[in-house]
């Protein structure tokens, strides 16, 4: 009942945005070296299954490829950055996506190991002492940190408004222009990741029996 | 440097050209090779990016393909390069064990 072709189309299914994301990063690759390989490496990463040490692994990838592919200079980078920053369709989910994984990830290392075996001193922390201060000074951070993410989401609206559009006004205050974009797609960041990294508060505080 | 210094990417390279010597592949089918013989997982841009330095020193050669998946071939000196290596291994294999079996008493 479940041929090849089903249980395929599934796996497929299920990676997909992760495959895609991962096919994006292949735009930072230099130039030269897309045009030799980027079909055949887009083919692999399709085929195969993506991991986060794929991410890295491509990433590490794309350094090495500029340092030493010809005619690929480190200084061509800003090429390829303002290619896709400039590409509407895929720039504004993909730093979306970006900036929600490296939110989660500097969580992560703000709790200083694995969320899973957290998970118990967490619940017990954030369900069982209702009046503590970590818990107050925790949960503030995150939903600090949620709702600065939830306004960057909002941006996109107003970055395909006002920044694409072919108001003559518009384009004709750059200045102002690359001001807006660059607090839309940066501001946040550096508070999301304050509001995540809430290290100090609540793991200082379950190892210190505090909890 | 040595004149076929693969670089920051050697143990990947060896086993690409390793993979290689059993006939013309493409980028999946060698990942699925080296895993097969040494258990080694490369990611796909660890395995790109050695093909790409293979093929900048001349030890591998892209075969004409109009598919996505462009198979390569190892080259004379590729056969050379890696023939030097194996010969390396296996001094080193040699000593190792020999010596080991000297701890072991």
């Amino acid at each position: 009942m479940w041929g090849r072709q089903d249980s395929e189309r599934l796996r497929d299914k299920g990676g997909r945005p992760v495959k895609t994301l991962a096919k994006w990063l292949l735009k930072l690759y230099p130039r030269q070296w897309r045009i030799r390989y980027q079909d055949e490496l887009t083919s692999v990463i399709e085929a195969h299954r993506v991991t986060l040490v794929t991410f890295v692994d491509l990433c590490i990838g794309i350094i090495h490829a500029y340092f030493t592919y010809p005619r690929a200079g480190l200084w061509k980078f800003r090429f390829a950055v303002a290619a896709i920053a400039a590409d509407k369709r895929t720039s504004q989910p993909v730093w979306i996506r970006l900036s929600s994984c490296t939110t989660i990830m500097a969580f992560q290392w703000g709790a200083r190991g694995c969320w899973m075996d957290k998970f118990p001193c967490y619940r017990r922390a954030y369900l069982h002492i209702p009046g503590s201060t970590v818990r107050k000074r925790s949960l503030g951070n995150l939903v600090l940190a949620c709702a600065l993410r939830q306004w960057s989401c909002n941006m996109q609206e107003r970055i395909r408004d006002s920044y694409w559009s072919v108001d003559p006004c518009e384009k004709r205050k750059p200045a102002r222009r690359c001001w807006r974009l660059w607090s839309d797609y940066f501001g946040p960041s550096p508070l999301v990741w304050r509001g995540l990294c809430s290290r100090g508060n609540l793991f200082d505080a379950i190892q210190c029996n505090q909890i | 440097m040595p004149k076929h210094d693969v670089g920051r990417f050697s143990d990947a390279s060896y086993l690409i050209l390793a993979s290689l010597a059993s006939g013309p592949k493409h980028g999946y089918a060698m990942m699925e090779d080296i895993r097969e013989f040494s258990g080694t997982h490369l990611e796909p841009g660890t395995l790109y990016g050695a093909i790409s330095r293979l093929e900048q020193r001349g030890l591998i050669e892209a075969c004409d393909s109009e598919a996505r998946r462009r198979p390569y071939r190892i080259t004379a000196s590729g056969i050379q390069v890696l023939k030097e290596r194996v010969e390396v291994l296996e001094r080193v294999a040699h000593v190792g064990k020999a010596r080991l079996r000297t701890v072991e008493r």
